[in-house]
């Protein structure tokens, strides 16, 4: 498969993540990784495709559940790839559909929950907290850590994603708890992948992997050099999308958000 | 006018040991509340309990409605066993003896447990799932419930805070050995496969991704009670022609079971299962059983001997290849399985001991 039945799409709203996506769209075209990024937007970015964000609140991360369901699924392609607006593409992804395995949604896990250092910035509650309420709505351990920053969907799947989302944020609720929209994605991805070792993010370290996992000399690598022969083979080694995180601010997709 | 059943208890009938004859001697009438069928716990069971029970207890089948009381699987059973069935409504003013009510939602919203008591029957009482029905609660508390019956310890302490004051039965289900005769398993086609009501809670939302994943070359996967509804939930996976997903009750239960060689039973999240007919039919043909832990399946599988329980798909992976690699030891697991199935779990004196515990009440003073 190639990423012609892939359709990135992202979600911008304030100059800091308009330029971001802007950023973003730049590093797509010129890795000649897509055609156009679609963006949910309050304002024109240029070289994007762009669709009224209509005015959601964030509603601690579920709006982009909202977005997924109402309005990117209308979009005519196989699979809807969301992507947090502060990623960089370096190369062209290859396989990119097949990423979802055999699942219709895929998540990059990276690693056991309870041993990862982000889990309690990303979910806004204490990686123990985080896993009781996986456990108690169903999903059975080891459970593992995965930022929703770079998500695939295949399109066929949107209303299952969007429902087992919302039916993980009501039980939790029935038990007192408001869940951030990040949790709710980790587990749905959990709940549909069955294996979870096929959706490891080290099993794809050519297609995507958050900067900090990254050694020094790597990124200098990914950030090094005009495009030619000797700088593709050296990025075969290394992940098309790196992630960055936002800097200086809250992620779009982290809780609270 | 008091319904009899044409199966009176017999002079032929085999000795219980003595205890157990006198106390299903001490019952005149049992009148179960629920409809015989092919298809779901429930509907099975009262099949297999009237005929392990019919020539020492006259019996009286009661179905709540009219399309289930006409409905052909009903029909075919009470016409093959000589047991009368009648509505609800056909029953008598009066009447001795014990009403058995199996599975019945709305029995207690319906004003029938009242009414049951009033004919002056005892009323004992089996829920079978692990959910309470409508006006259950309330019934027990009023002391409407005489007895109840649970089919495994799990689901009496599921029940703790509604029964803590009615007397309570274990009677682990029975299911008809012969009904699901074993075969060897031989060759290469290898099938893993299902069977369970048409309930999509008894599904996992990642179901077909879940025996895809098991990564098996040349398997067959054979579903059976695959509705439109599961089509729909389903919509998003692509089934490939090693799939057979064959709508309820296409093929006989036993004859479907007997096709399969492991009987991978992941589960919904909300489920939770009370015992477990389908593994145990499953178990008696020689399709070895792997489940998931968290039900009461550790009630009769021993990991290793008699099937497999798995706390995760890792496990799940790694005891499916072994049973695909060791074909000796497959059928040795399949053999060892069937027999605790037919011995241990499924032998008729033992039942109708247990069931004579369940309905005989000592006569009023």
């Amino acid at each position: 498969m190639t990423s012609g039945d892939v359709l990135p799409w992202s979600v911008a709203v304030g100059q800091r993540e308009r330029e971001a996506a802007l950023n973003l769209a730049a590093s797509i075209r010129a890795a000649g990784a897509f055609a156009t990024l679609h963006v949910l937007t309050d304002a024109t970015i240029p070289g994007c495709e762009c669709y009224d964000w209509m005015g959601l609140e964030p509603d601690n991360g579920f709006r982009y559940l909202a977005y997924l369901k109402g309005a990117v699924s209308k979009l005519p392609c196989e699979h809807l790839l969301f992507l947090d607006p502060w990623h960089r593409f370096f190369s062209r992804p290859a396989q990119l559909s097949a990423v979802c395995a055999l699942s219709p949604v895929h998540l990059p896990l990276e690693g056991p929950l309870l041993e990862h250092p982000a889990a309690a910035g990303t979910y806004g509650m204490p990686a123990p907290e985080a896993s009781a309420l996986l456990r108690g709505c169903g999903l059975k351990p080891p459970h593992y850590f995965a930022r929703p920053v770079f998500m695939m969907v295949r399109r066929s799947a949107v209303d299952c994603v969007f429902s087992l989302g919302h039916e993980f944020r009501e039980r939790c609720r029935s038990h007192g708890t408001e869940v951030a929209g990040a949790l709710a994605l980790a587990y749905v991805v959990q709940m549909l992948c069955a294996n979870p070792e096929a959706h490891r993010a080290e099993n794809r370290r050519d297609l995507w992997l958050p900067a900090e996992s990254l050694r020094p000399d790597e990124l200098e690598q990914l950030e090094s050099g005009p495009p030619g022969l000797q700088r593709a083979i050296q990025l075969l080694a290394l992940p098309s999308a790196v992630y960055f995180g936002p800097r200086g601010t809250e992620s779009c997709l982290e809780a609270g958000a | 006018m008091m319904p009899h059943s044409p199966a009176e208890p017999g002079d032929k009938r085999p000795d219980l040991g003595g205890e157990a004859d006198r106390r299903l001697d001490g019952v005149p009438h049992l009148f179960i509340f629920g409809t015989p069928g092919t298809v779901g716990g429930a509907a099975t069971k009262i099949r297999d309990i009237v005929r392990l029970l019919k020539d020492w207890v006259p019996i009286t089948l009661v179905a709540p409605s009219i399309e289930l009381l006409k409905h052909p699987a009903a029909q075919r059973f009470a016409k093959g066993t000589g047991v009368r069935m009648i509505l609800r409504k056909d029953l008598p003013r009066r009447a001795r003896g014990v009403a058995c009510v199996i599975c019945e939602t709305d029995f207690f919203t319906s004003g029938w447990a009242m009414r049951v008591r009033e004919m002056g029957l005892r009323l004992v009482f089996s829920n079978d799932m692990m959910w309470e029905f409508p006006g259950e609660r309330e019934a027990a508390r009023s002391g409407l419930v005489n007895r109840v019956l649970f089919v495994s310890e799990g689901q009496r302490r599921k029940f703790a805070g509604i029964y803590d004051g009615t007397e309570q039965v274990l009677v682990p289900n029975y299911v008809e050995p012969d009904d699901f005769p074993f075969r060897e398993r031989r060759g290469p086609d290898f099938v893993i496969g299902r069977l369970s009501r048409p309930d999509p809670g008894k599904y996992p939302a990642d179901f077909p991704v879940f025996y895809e994943e098991l990564g098996l070359d040349h398997a067959r996967f054979r579903v059976q009670s695959w509705t439109d509804e599961l089509r729909r939930i389903y919509a998003w996976h692509r089934f490939g022609p090693h799939w057979e997903l064959l709508a309820p009750d296409k093929v006989p239960a036993a004859r479907f079971l007997q096709s399969l060689t492991l009987f991978v039973y992941p589960l919904g999240h909300r489920v939770l299962e009370s015992w477990g007919r389908a593994v145990v039919e499953a178990m008696l043909t020689g399709a070895v059983p792997v489940v998931p832990e968290g039900h009461q399946f550790h009630d009769f599988i021993s990991p290793g001997h008699t099937g497999f329980i798995f706390s995760a798909f890792a496990q799940c992976r790694e005891a499916v290849h072994v049973l695909r690699r060791d074909e000796r030891y497959r059928q040795h697991v399949a053999r060892e399985a069937a027999a605790f199935a037919r011995d241990r779990l499924c032998n008729p004196a033992v039942h109708r001991r247990l069931w004579a515990r369940a309905l005989s009440f000592e006569p009023p003073p």
